[in-house]
């Protein structure tokens, strides 16, 4: 394998994994709730900064700091559900869509106002310096750490959505959501949850990223935004569609990066949306829906 | 007609009185006139700086009211508008270089290629809808700022395009005074055509297209070309904007064209009331100038510590972000926009000026309807578990459902409600399991349940108390496996051995999803989730429906089964009057959402109302 | 059967997914006839009325009207050849005023120019006043004057149906199709429809009706097609078919 190619595998690997992770949350939290969240590059970043004030100025060890983080997004996703979406249930989806974005407005102000705009380096936690493997591929312990964080929590919420009540509970208010009331499933409970899950993963996925770039507001917040279009080539209401998604579109940013040029990156992935949305907006997985007079 | 008159007795849902032409015109006038003494007064003693912040308001507002034609008319969504007002800052920096380029020139070509983009940016539309129409337009937002991007890096023009400052005739426009005063003219001419073209028939067309595009097309109107039109003649409205706002600023950079830029205009006008041009204004006018009164609020507070300081120096952040602070107060606390509930104030006082007299009066003359039945007194039994009194069910506009029906279910017994198709079945069932808010329902009179009331109460709350339903469409979760549907019931997850004695088909699908059963199955799985989470009261809605008679047959013997050896009394709604006879107790047939007819199954049998209520010979 | 026909469907078949919504289902209106298509819920009488309106496209089968295949043509293009119809939920507008929403179906005599609207032109002024007018003429003849100014959801619901099934007769059509204009209408009501179709009748307009009240449609109807689960039990007068014992069972089930 050349050294390209196997730059170009490993790197779609990397990427992938951040995008499945910030798609599976929009996932969870659109077949749950029907709420798109476009302020997902602000929870982001939120989890970013989160772990990174653990680590910095707490001085938590790592997995203390990413807990933190994790646990801080938990409660502040349920609690954007409780003060907000709770109220605005049956409005209609581009007024969610709004509120969503108004959200991520007001993330990324309180960001800015605790923390400041200026881009700041991440504690040297995991080292930057690649390690070989086979064939060609190399991979810096930083990015192993987001393709394991995000194989391991994927793994972990997959695991609980099969066979937990609570998973069961959360699938069944995302198939039937009136249904699940009339059988007793708390609704309010299950979408808050939903709202937890989604920010835990979007958290974490901000961590990562920084982690293997660095703690820059508008390049994870501008991630957070391309992940849509990687999720839509899924398909809007399927997880696994968020992760064949996930790895399509890291692979063919991966390619331009390579082949073309970095610069092209973000834009072919909205030159893919606007493709997709034109083919099939259902995306590869997701069910189309019929429309009735 | 003496229907008429029959129909205007009944006091359902009075319609609210419309505001008259009269009253509406003078308000009109009243918000010109008001509009004018503003502008004269700011071009007048008002100081530079009101008079700079005001040419952005009157920017901004012109490209709001771009984005309110195609949202709050045509109903389409876009979050494509900093990408167009992009476009027309773009054209102008370039056409204004040119020898041709004179004043009014670069606005009109603005104009004309907004246009041409909007309607790029209406093709999708022709597909797609709600969110996928706003991820496209997503898409071309940032595909333009690449654009504008590349094109700046290519020209070497790295910190922006400047624009020649213009100038019309003897009129130097490079004068701040001179140029809002254009812009006040050109704001003005955009709001009386506009508002002429919203009176007439685009204005119609477009509003049942906003309402419903289906059913647009279904009265004949030609939705494609509409929507088009609207997409044209909005985007090149906002790329209007986007050319004024290159000949004010001086210098058009693509830093300015943010993601965020773009969703303030979205903000303008939802906090303004999508449905109108005053809305679009009002909300312009509050976006644009918050952040220049709240940096003054900072200005004046005391230094020295405490909050003061705080807000001085994070004002820069806290600006920026402003307009995502006001949007989501708005959402969550006068979600229909300021202008509506500023109008429905002033037509509440006005009113109540007029009416209270005779509101008081009405309010005395009419007992409510429990006083009313309080008189009547129904004895108490305990051997009832469902009681309606005076049950009556409205939905939103006012269409009634259900009108004034008294229903009993004894404890051990199935009970059969039958009725055609839109007689009221269905919502005699909700009003019983309780409606959630979005559904805006009304439900009148009780529901006994065990005698204590719970009309009103949330389906949540009803199923806690052991009402479950089994309802006629969607009753199973079709990616959940058969067992997942009996786990999720089963009150701590435990399931009762006996499931496989009475329902013994299901056991051999434990582990298939519930999408893959068959319509008989579906229907089995259904009632043994209800029946896994021993309910006080099993509500069927329409179990037979589509089945064929063999496995409807095996159905109700399930129920028989159920109710015979839990006994779990079962309220069975039917088309199927014989089907849901020959298991039922006693039954009530609904008509028009009223009880025509009650008795036990034989003497059901041979009633004419029976027959009556499903072919339409009855009195 | 009296007169030219009017309209001729076809062996309609129509699917979703894998669902027979109507298998085979053909039947002919004449010119000035008012037909009524009955049936038990999901029999596919809405079905029946979305195809020949071109709300769904037939997996097969032809539908004509005045001799004119139209079964490929867009709703709003068979609304432009004089086929109106009427809505079975009115939710559809409810933010329009009345009057606007009746002005709809003056859509092919407006006119829509939007520069000429920009401007006011006194042309404009007139033809809007004039449409106007007629709609409210329109209304006052069916009783519902007072209602011109009033936001259509605001109205009580048998209301709201008797202003969309005018709506339907503004446009001035040669077929009208009225997806159940009694459901959910209190009875007393009912009566204010029926005097809407002879009013049609008299006008020599073709009524095709699609309800559930049997007995409105035995009154009001010359001839019916009854349906049942997507397949048709017979075309006949009202009398020979509603005696008919598979029709009631088909109705008060097995």
């Amino acid at each position: 394998m050349s050294q390209q190619l196997a730059d170009v595998l490993v790197g779609t690997v990397v990427l992938a994994s951040i995008y499945a992770l910030v798609g599976i949350g929009i996932v969870i939290l659109f077949r749950s709730t029907a709420v798109v969240n476009f302020a997902q590059g602000a929870f982001m970043v939120a989890g970013a900064y989160l772990f990174y004030w653990g680590l910095e100025d707490v001085g938590l060890s790592w997995p203390l700091a990413l807990l933190l983080s994790m646990s801080a997004m938990a409660v502040f996703g349920a609690l954007c559900y409780v003060t907000m979406f709770r109220r605005l249930v049956g409005f209609d989806p581009f007024i969610l869509v709004i509120a969503t974005l108004g959200l991520g407005v007001v993330i990324q102000t309180v960001v800015a106002v605790i923390w400041g705009s200026s881009v700041r380096i991440m504690p040297g936690v995991f080292s930057l310096a690649p390690i070989d493997l086979p064939g060609n591929l190399r991979i810096t312990p930083s990015a192993l750490f987001g393709v394991v964080a995000a194989v391991v929590l994927i793994a972990a919420l997959d695991l609980s959505m099969l066979r937990t009540r609570v998973g069961v509970r959360m699938r069944a208010v995302a198939d039937r959501t009136l249904l699940a009331s009339f059988v007793g499933v708390n609704v309010h409970l299950v979408s808050a949850s939903a709202w937890a899950i989604s920010s835990v993963c979007a958290g974490v996925a901000g961590a990562a990223f920084a982690l293997q770039h660095e703690l820059n507001p508008l390049s994870i917040n501008a991630l957070g935004l391309v992940a849509f279009p990687a999720v839509l080539l899924g398909g809007m209401d399927s997880i696994r569609g968020a992760l064949v998604g996930g790895l399509l579109m890291a692979l063919i940013q991966n390619l331009v990066t390579t082949y073309i040029g970095g610069i092209w990156s973000d834009v072919s992935a909205y030159v893919v949306l606007l493709a997709i949305l034109l083919v099939r907006p259902s995306g590869i997985f997701g069910s189309p829906t019929l429309a009735r007079l | 007609m003496t229907d008429v008159l029959a129909i205007e007795a009944v006091p359902a849902a009075e319609p609210e009185q419309p505001v008259g032409r009269g009253r509406a015109r003078r308000a009109v006038l009243v918000l010109w006139a008001a509009a004018a003494v503003v502008c004269i007064l700011l071009l007048t003693v008002g100081s530079d700086f009101q008079l700079f912040v005001s040419g952005f308001v009157l920017i901004y507002a012109i490209a709001a009211i771009g984005l309110q034609w195609l949202m709050g008319r045509a109903g389409q969504v876009s979050i494509g508008n900093a990408a167009l007002i992009a476009i027309g800052a773009y054209t102008t920096a370039i056409v204004s270089d040119t020898s041709w380029g004179v004043f009014p020139v670069p606005v009109i070509v603005s104009a004309v290629v907004g246009g041409v983009v909007g309607l790029i940016i209406g093709l999708p539309a022709l597909r797609l809808r709600g969110l996928y129409l706003a991820l496209a337009t997503l898409g071309l937002h940032f595909i333009t700022v690449f654009a504008a991007d590349r094109y700046q890096r290519n020209t070497g023009e790295l910190f922006g395009l400047q624009v020649a400052s213009p100038s019309l005739g003897p009129l130097d426009l490079a004068d701040r005074r001179t140029f809002v005063a254009i812009l006040m003219v050109l704001l003005a001419g955009l709001v009386l055509l506009l508002t002429n073209v919203y009176r007439f028939m685009p204005g119609r067309l477009w509003s049942s297209i906003r309402e419903s595009e289906l059913g647009a097309g279904a009265v004949g109107v030609p939705t494609v070309r509409w929507k088009l039109a609207a997409f044209v003649g909005s985007s090149a409205v906002i790329a209007v904007a986007g050319s004024l706002y290159a000949y004010y600023s001086r210098v058009v950079s693509v830093e300015t064209f943010t993601l965020h830029f773009a969703i303030s205009f979205l903000v303008m006008i939802i906090i303004g009331g999508v449905g109108s041009i005053v809305g679009a204004l009002t909300g312009a006018i509050l976006v644009t100038t918050a952040p220049y009164v709240l940096d003054s609020v900072a200005n004046r507070l005391p230094a020295g510590g405490g909050f003061g300081d705080w807000l001085d120096s994070n004002i820069f952040h806290i600006t920026n972000g402003l307009y995502g602070v006001i949007l989501v107060f708005f959402l969550l606390y006068q979600p229909e926009g300021l202008v509506p509930a500023l109008g429905r104030a002033g037509r509440w006082l006005s009113d109540r000026r007029r009416h209270v007299g005779a509101a008081e009066a009405k309010a005395e003359a009419r007992p409510t309807p429990t006083e009313a039945r309080e008189t009547e007194a129904m004895p108490s039994r305990d051997d009832i578990v469902l009681e309606l009194a005076g049950l009556g069910v409205r939905y939103g506009g006012g269409a009634r459902a259900v009108d004034d029906i008294d229903l009993v279910v004894p404890r051990d017994s199935i009970v059969a409600l039958l009725g055609r198709n839109g007689a009221g079945k269905t919502s005699v069932l909700r009003a019983i399991t309780g409606f959630f808010r979005s559904e805006e329902a009304a439900v009148e009179g009780r529901v006994l349940l065990d005698g204590k009331d719970i009309a009103g109460a949330t389906p949540t709350a009803t199923s806690r108390r052991g009402v479950v339903l089994v309802p006629e469409r969607d009753k199973v979760f079709p990616s959940l496996s058969v067992a997942d549907h009996l786990r999720l019931a089963a009150p701590h997850g435990h399931v009762k051995e006996e499931i496989f004695d009475i329902f013994p088909r299901l056991t051999q699908r434990m582990k298939t999803p519930a999408g893959l059963l068959s319509g008989g199955e579906r229907q089995m799985l259904a009632v043994a989730m209800a029946w896994v989470r021993n309910p006080k009261l099993l509500l069927l809605d329409e179990v037979s429906l589509g089945l064929a008679p063999i496995l409807t047959r095996e159905l109700l013997d399930r129920i028989v089964e159920i109710n015979e050896r839990d006994r779990i009394p079962v309220l069975l709604v039917e088309q199927n009057a014989k089907a849901a006879l020959s298991i039922a107790h006693y039954a009530y047939v609904l008509e028009s959402g009223r009880v025509v007819a009650s008795g036990t199954p034989s003497e059901l049998e041979f009633d004419p109302a029976l027959t009556g209520a499903y072919l339409g010979t009855a009195p | 059967m009296t007169g030219p026909v009017q309209l001729e469907v076809r062996s309609a078949v129509l699917t979703f997914g894998g669902l027979v919504a109507l298998d085979d289902v053909g039947f002919t209106a004449a010119d000035g006839e008012i037909f009524g298509i009955v049936g038990p819920n999901g029999a596919g009488k809405s079905a029946l009325l979305n195809c020949i309106t071109g709300v769904y496209r037939m997996d097969s089968g032809s539908v004509r009207y005045r001799g004119q295949p139209i079964e490929r043509l867009k709703p709003h293009q068979i609304a432009a050849l004089g086929v109106a119809r009427t809505f079975q939920n009115t939710d559809y507008f409810k933010h329009l005023a009345v009057e606007d929403f009746l002005m709809l179906s003056l859509m092919s005599e407006q006119p829509t120019s939007i520069v000429a609207s920009a401007l006011a032109l006194p042309r404009i002024r007139r033809r809007d006043r004039e449409g106007r007018a007629e709609a409210r003429g329109f209304l006052e003849e069916f009783g519902l004057g007072a209602y011109a100014a009033h936001t259509l959801g605001a109205l009580p619901y048998g209301v709201q149906k008797r202003i969309d099934i005018v709506r339907a007769l503004v446009a001035k059509p040669s077929l009208i199709l009225m997806d159940e204009p009694t459901s959910g209408m209190p009875v007393a009501e009912r009566g204010a429809v029926a005097d809407i179709i002879r009013h049609a009748r008299a006008r020599a307009i073709t009524v095709v009706v699609v309800d559930h009240d049997v007995d409105f449609v035995r009154r009001e109807c010359d001839r019916l097609l009854v349906l049942d689960r997507g397949a048709s039990l017979g075309v006949g007068s009202p009398d020979e078919l509603l005696t008919r014992e598979d029709v009631i069972q088909a109705y008060v089930g097995v």
